[in-house]
């Protein structure tokens, strides 16, 4: 054993040497030619015998417990010296999070993630990576995002968002009937059990989110969406037991409360069909204050309610 | 290593001792403190060492872990004597930010899609990561992502098993209208709505079908051993609904009574009366109430009332 001296405190440098080739192992792959220079210091040249040092300490570390499989030159941890109990219900946690991932477009978001998995999969036990096996092939999710088809147009639209080019979408509503679209792509999005591309009207920035289902066929234009516009803002007054229980949304603000317990919400980013929906639902304890087109969209949808019984 | 497999004896043209002997020490220090006879006895009855090390040797080990970046802290215990454990070290699990970013990327595609006990699974894994990083933030952030904010996981998860078998539960609910009071409900089943988590069940104290905000119920006071069998005040209301009949989704409590072209009638039955009316209202124009004539009176007038907010306004 050679130890070394540094401030009178003895270290022993293969000791230090082992831990790191460990440490890069966590990280990832590690190339046989940076793994020998790190033993020999950088003084390897065919003839000493660090090879043989090397061995020696992959066979500790192999008879330790700790799995190393060399593929190409190449060291790969299989089994690691630090490890995190992760339970079954964990795992099926990460195998749903890796199945939604598949969503991610390639990128930052996708490159963090794909760490994200690694850093933890590094740490499983002998039981966790069998877990993870088992509930990777069996887990057969009940979520749109697994279905083949929904999956190419989500990921279609993502590109879509990424290039940044306005669009034309003919697109149905839930009644069958069809609408001609042009707009400006800003980010696919999940609600409730549907995927949707969400985009920006080419007039008075309305927000539409049309479930990626019901398009029937989009249609990328030359011009880009130069600036992306500001989404609108809707501004709604609730009352009574509502005001009480209200929860804001992500995109929701207070904007004031009034001295009768009546509460001004600023809602923006929301699709404006689906936030008239959900206003009628709070009946007469909500109002719509602006814009007024959005008030009169209100007006009409309660007029043509009212239409249906007279 | 192939005399090993055979005969299990180690020998030192075989492994390095130094390592092993390093890998163990660390092994013995993330566990839990360890005095110097401690490891030094583990070391000695070791099948694969069977030596003898000084409280020199054992300091150099020590001083190259600390070293290569672990923290080791001495203890003392009641018996007096020192003990060393490692309290932080390099393979510890460090959340970027970019991590953390994407993570919640995900959770958040996954959250929209996801049951009760789903949330739960995943709130309790973020738990777990939390505890082996740096990431403060990491549970606060998912809390708000999988709706669990201000919610007992604990009551949660007593909530789900009761909704499973449909028990009959005291609940202790912080009613925004009249404050903290006991309920007594069947309990029915989770609810996930407009980023809240709800329980759904029979009410005794309106004796109706009622949803109750999961994040209000501040205990579950008592679980009955037996069920009452509730004269539930209900109303069934046929409608005609707008609608492509491929796209026809019914509730539980739904029956299709016929279709002709794009028209569906539909019965619904129920004890409450108010989310009723929410249903209705939402569908908006696409739905027009049949019967009975009271309900169908009733929510004209809301309606009417909603239109006169406008007209003044």
């Amino acid at each position: 054993m050679s130890d070394n001296v540094v401030k009178e405190k003895k270290y022993n440098d293969a000791c230090i040497k082992l831990f790191e080739f460990l440490k890069m192992l966590y990280d990832g792959e590690v190339d046989y030619k940076w793994v020998i220079d790190h033993f020999s210091d950088g003084n390897y040249d065919g003839t000493s015998n660090t090879h043989v040092t090397l061995n020696k300490y992959l066979n500790a570390m192999k008879i330790f417990g700790i799995r190393v499989k060399k593929v190409q030159n190449k060291y790969i941890l299989q089994s690691p010296l630090y490890k995190i109990d992760f339970t079954n219900n964990d795992i099926k946690s990460i195998v749903s999070l890796k199945n939604a991932s598949k969503l991610l477009p390639k990128g930052k978001y996708k490159a963090s993630f794909d760490k994200f998995v690694h850093d933890l999969e590094i740490r499983f036990d002998e039981s966790a990576q069998n877990s993870m096996e088992i509930f990777e092939n069996a887990i057969n999710s009940n979520l749109k995002f697994n279905n083949t088809d929904i999956t190419k147009q989500i990921q279609l639209c993502e590109k879509y968002c990424r290039e940044n080019h306005k669009l034309e979408i003919i697109y149905n509503d839930e009644t069958g009937n069809e609408y001609n679209l042009l707009c400006s792509p800003v980010e696919v999005t999940y609600v409730k059990r549907k995927v949707c591309l969400k985009a920006l009207g080419n007039n008075g920035n309305r927000v539409y989110e049309i479930p990626i289902e019901l398009i029937k066929s989009i249609k990328q234009l030359p011009s880009s969406s130069s600036t992306k516009g500001l989404p609108m803002t809707v501004l709604f007054r609730i009352k009574g037991r509502l005001a009480l229980n209200y929860k804001m949304r992500d995109d929701e603000r207070l904007e004031q409360l009034e001295a009768d317990g009546s509460k001004l919400i600023v809602n923006k980013n929301e699709d404006l069909n689906n936030l008239l929906k959900r206003l009628m639902r709070y009946g007469t304890q909500c109002e719509i204050i602006s814009p007024k087109f959005l008030r009169e969209e209100m007006m009409e949808l309660i007029n043509k309610t009212l239409s249906n019984y007279q | 290593m192939k005399e090993f497999v055979k005969s299990q004896k180690v020998t030192y043209n075989l492994m390095s001792f130094t390592g092993f002997k390093a890998l163990l020490i660390f092994d013995m220090l993330t566990e839990g403190p360890k005095s110097f006879d401690e490891i030094s006895d583990i070391i000695e009855n070791h099948p694969y060492l069977r030596e003898k090390i000084s409280t020199d040797t054992m300091r150099v080990y020590m001083n190259s872990l600390k070293r290569f970046g672990c923290e080791i802290k001495r203890v003392k215990g009641e018996d007096k004597i020192s003990r060393y454990v490692i309290t932080k070290h390099p393979f510890e699990l460090n959340l970027s930010d970019e991590e953390i970013k994407s993570v919640v990327k995900v959770c958040k595609i996954l959250a929209k899609q996801a049951d009760a006990k789903d949330l739960i699974y995943m709130y309790k894994l973020f738990e777990k990561i939390a505890t082996y990083t740096n990431s403060e933030d990491l549970i606060n952030v998912m809390r708000n992502v999988l709706m669990l904010k201000g919610i007992s996981i604990e009551i949660l998860e007593d909530l789900i098993v009761c909704c499973d078998k449909k028990q009959q539960i005291v609940i202790r609910y912080n009613s925004p209208k009249s404050g903290v009071k006991d309920i007594e409900i069947i309990s029915d089943g989770i609810e996930i709505n407009n980023g809240k988590i709800y329980l759904a069940g029979f009410g005794f104290e309106y004796m109706q079908d009622a949803i109750f905000e999961v994040s209000r119920i501040k205990q579950i006071v008592e679980i009955k051993d037996s069920k009452t069998i509730p004269q539930k005040n209900t109303i069934t209301v046929t409608y005609e609904l707008e609608t492509t009949t491929k796209k026809l989704e019914l509730g539980q409590d739904e029956k299709l009574i016929k279709i002709e072209g794009n028209k569906a009638v539909i019965e619904i039955t129920s004890s409450n009366e108010f989310l009723l009316r929410q249903k209705f209202l939402e569908l908006g124009s696409l739905c027009r109430i049949i019967s009975p004539d009271k309900f169908k009176n009733d929510f004209i007038e809301t309606l009417k009332d909603m239109k006169a907010v406008y007209c003044v306004g």
